[in-house]
């Protein structure tokens, strides 16, 4: 067994979510990498190391050992710097956004800041019921944050709002990357994987609201959020919409012809 | 100076030259921005020191962990160095941006902040100081190691 396959079986032992390994040898036949996880988002890096080395150590044999040279924990924004080399920074003027992929599954993506008595709030949203994704993920930025950032009034929205797109723009790209890699592990290469836009000049595109029709799950996906949005001003466009869209599905099925 | 004449013993000195550099940054609290630049600048220079030694082959970019890994100098430590190398590899390469240089103390301000909110960080002085304080241990550490074991 090649040692890369062996690391990544032992590696399964650390019960990861849904890990993306990009291990690679050297021209000594040595090893290094990283590893993407979910679960990496958080701030234990020397934890995480800690898990990675300590699993190694007594799955491989000492010779096999001294071989790694690193194997590194990454979470998506660390791994979209290290492929892309850069974290785009523009500005964001639309709150729905949609990407429709080559299997013709749809990521669907809403974000939106408000602001309350305590703080200012970010709010990302991306769902895809083929890929079981319907997540939300919220930034709290209190007084005294806004306040350090040297923010006036009138660019606190733009540049909360074009951090949150950014944010949920990586995670969107991190599960085609997801999917670009699982091909690829299948044999499938270059311009034969469908997913290889993913590398190269993928954008997440803002969709106008006229041009927004849900199916049925992804009304009831958003329905579900509807108490978490309940302070943002962009409910009401989202419940116009999946007004609109049950309206759009109704008729579609009066018209069907009976058999 | 074209950078194909860069000797491994240039980057090694160089590595140095702006870890003192560093060093009297960090007395003033104005100039944090580019002593963190410095820092990274001081580590890429150690780590572009063990790779020439061995390749001409120049690597453009400035991810600290794929220098580190091509350095090398990993092979010169033992088990609990090597732990700790790549601890502060990873803390330094979370910070170090090569576009430091170009980036303005209010936009610092503002990255700073943004990680916070993901990591849900709620008070800015104790962030700030963890996040320095990770940064320049660990350049410390790998600008020591990288001169203790060099030849």
């Amino acid at each position: 067994m090649e040692l890369i396959d062996k690391i990544k079986e032992i590696l399964s032992e650390l019960k990861l979510e849904n890990p993306i390994f990009d291990l690679n040898y050297d021209k000594s036949k040595n090893i290094f990498g990283y590893i993407y996880d979910p679960i990496y988002e958080g701030d234990e890096d020397e934890r995480y190391q800690k898990e990675i080395w300590e699993c190694l150590k007594n799955g491989l044999s000492t010779e096999e050992f001294v071989k790694i040279l690193s194997i590194i924990p990454e979470n998506k924004d660390e791994r979209l710097k290290r492929v892309f080399n850069s974290t785009p920074l523009e500005k964001i003027t639309h709150k729905f956004f949609m990407h429709e992929t080559p299997e013709k599954d749809k990521y669907w993506v809403i974000i939106d800041v408000t602001k309350t008595e305590d703080a200012h709030k970010a709010i990302m949203i991306l769902s895809n019921y083929n890929r079981k994704i319907n997540q939300a993920n919220q930034l709290i930025y209190s007084k005294e944050m806004i306040e350090f950032m040297e923010l006036n009034q009138e660019d606190i929205y733009d540049e909360l709002v074009t951090n949150a797109y950014n944010n949920i723009e990586g995670k969107l790209v991190a599960d085609l990357m997801k999917r670009h890699n699982d091909i690829e592990s299948k044999g499938v290469f270059g311009k034969e994987n469908r997913f290889l836009y993913t590398y190269q000049d993928f954008h997440l595109a803002s969709i106008a609201e006229k041009e927004i029709y849900f199916d049925n799950t992804e009304i009831q996906f958003f329905e579900d959020w509807y108490h978490v949005l309940d302070e943002y001003s962009i409910i009401d466009d989202l419940k116009k919409r999946v007004e609109v869209s049950k309206m759009k599905l109704k008729l579609t099925q009066e018209i069907k012809p009976s058999s | 100076m074209k950078r194909k004449e860069f000797k491994s013993r240039d980057y090694y000195s160089a590595s140095l030259e702006r870890k003192e550099d560093l060093d009297y940054l960090l007395k003033n609290e104005e100039s944090i921005i580019f002593a963190i630049y410095c820092a990274g600048v001081s580590i890429e220079c150690m780590l572009r020191a063990y790779i020439t030694n061995y390749t001409k082959e120049f690597d453009s970019k400035h991810n600290l962990n794929n220098l580190y890994n091509k350095s090398l100098i990993s092979q010169k430590l033992n088990e609990s160095e090597k732990k700790k190398m790549l601890l502060s590899i990873t803390t330094a390469n979370k910070l170090w941006d090569n576009n430091l240089r170009y980036t303005s103390k209010v936009r610092m301000k503002r990255m700073i902040v943004h990680n916070m909110a993901r990591a849900k960080f709620k008070n800015i002085d104790k962030f700030l100081k963890s996040q320095y304080t990770d940064f320049f241990k660990s350049t410390d550490y790998i600008i020591e190691k990288g001169e203790e074991k060099w030849n």
